[in-house]
């Protein structure tokens, strides 16, 4: 292997981006954006299902075309998000967004992020930034159009 | 270029002229005349050969790796030094990462032809080129590499 991938080809990331969670559709999404990266054609459609009891997410579903980086970056995103509020969700977007703009420099909170945190060497590779964000930004726009609503 | 320009009035020069405003390209003009002396020097006939046969190289080098499929030509058939293919199971911009990281360089994506890529089934190949700086030696670094990748990835 060379040397110069292993931080951005995690083991984290190649197991997430072989065995995904959250890849498929999801019926009775509240939910859903597409979102689409022009330069390298990767897309993704994220839904996003709350209980309407607690307004906590229950599953955060995807589906998409891409490479490894974008895919794995859904997968784990669909582990973390189940259970967490908007508000919740919106404050790990922020600091997954921060830590991909560190260009590797940043300090990501485990706690806050799980797997996620696999993605700080990615942060060093400036072009595949925007496949690490795809389904997060996807996400976003699924909790605006949640909030939107309450 | 113009002759006289006034608040009210502006003459300009007989075309072409009129259309050649500002400095000429000099040193692009002068590069030019020597990059065609370089190749006429090396020869058209020898320079198209060497492409041939590299893209021979390359293309059957591609086609018995397992899991590569090349789109185009099959092995056999002349065509220009170049090869744009598949990988099976790796994604185009994956692929070309790790052999950037070998100090190869492709170019990943939909190469400005999305309607064929679609027709092929295909969102994105990987294309190398190659040309009368290219070597056998450089092909073979590069058909090492794809026999690496699907390994890498977990795919193969």
């Amino acid at each position: 292997m060379p040397d110069a991938l292993a931080g951005l080809y995690q083991q984290v990331i190649l197991d997430h981006a072989k065995a995904r969670t959250g890849d498929g559709p999801l019926d009775g999404a509240d939910a859903e954006h597409y979102e689409r990266n022009p330069t390298c054609g990767d897309e993704i459609t994220v839904r996003v299902a709350l209980d309407p009891d607690t307004g906590t997410i229950t599953t955060l579903a995807w589906q998409g075309d891409g490479c490894s980086i974008s895919m794995a970056s859904a997968s784990v995103l669909a582990e973390l998000a189940p259970g967490l509020t908007l508000a919740e969700l919106a404050e790990r977007t922020d600091a997954f967004r921060a830590m991909m703009r560190s260009k590797g420099a940043g300090e990501p909170d485990e706690d806050l992020l799980g797997d996620a945190v696999a993605f700080q060497g990615v942060s060093k590779f400036v072009m595949r930034v925007k496949c690490a964000m795809l389904s997060w930004v996807a996400a976003e726009a699924c909790s605006t159009q949640l909030a939107a609503r309450a | 270029m113009i002759t006289t320009v006034t608040m009210e009035k502006t003459d300009f020069l007989p075309a072409p002229q009129r259309f050649e405003a500002g400095t000429q390209p000099v040193s692009q003009a002068v590069a030019f005349g020597e990059a065609i002396r370089y190749l006429e020097a090396v020869g058209l006939p020898a320079i198209e050969a060497h492409e041939e046969r590299l893209a021979e190289r390359l293309v059957s080098g591609l086609s018995v790796i397992p899991g590569i499929r090349v789109v185009g030509p099959p092995a056999g058939v002349s065509r220009s030094g170049l090869a744009s293919f598949d990988v099976a199971g790796a994604h185009a911009h994956d692929v070309g990462q790790y052999l950037d990281a070998q100090g190869i360089a492709v170019r990943v994506g939909h190469h400005c032809a999305q309607p064929l890529h679609r027709r092929l089934g295909l969102t994105a190949t990987t294309r190398a080129s190659t040309y009368l700086y290219s070597t056998d030696d450089e092909v073979d670094r590069l058909l090492a590499g794809v026999a690496e990748v699907r390994a890498y990835f977990g795919v193969a």
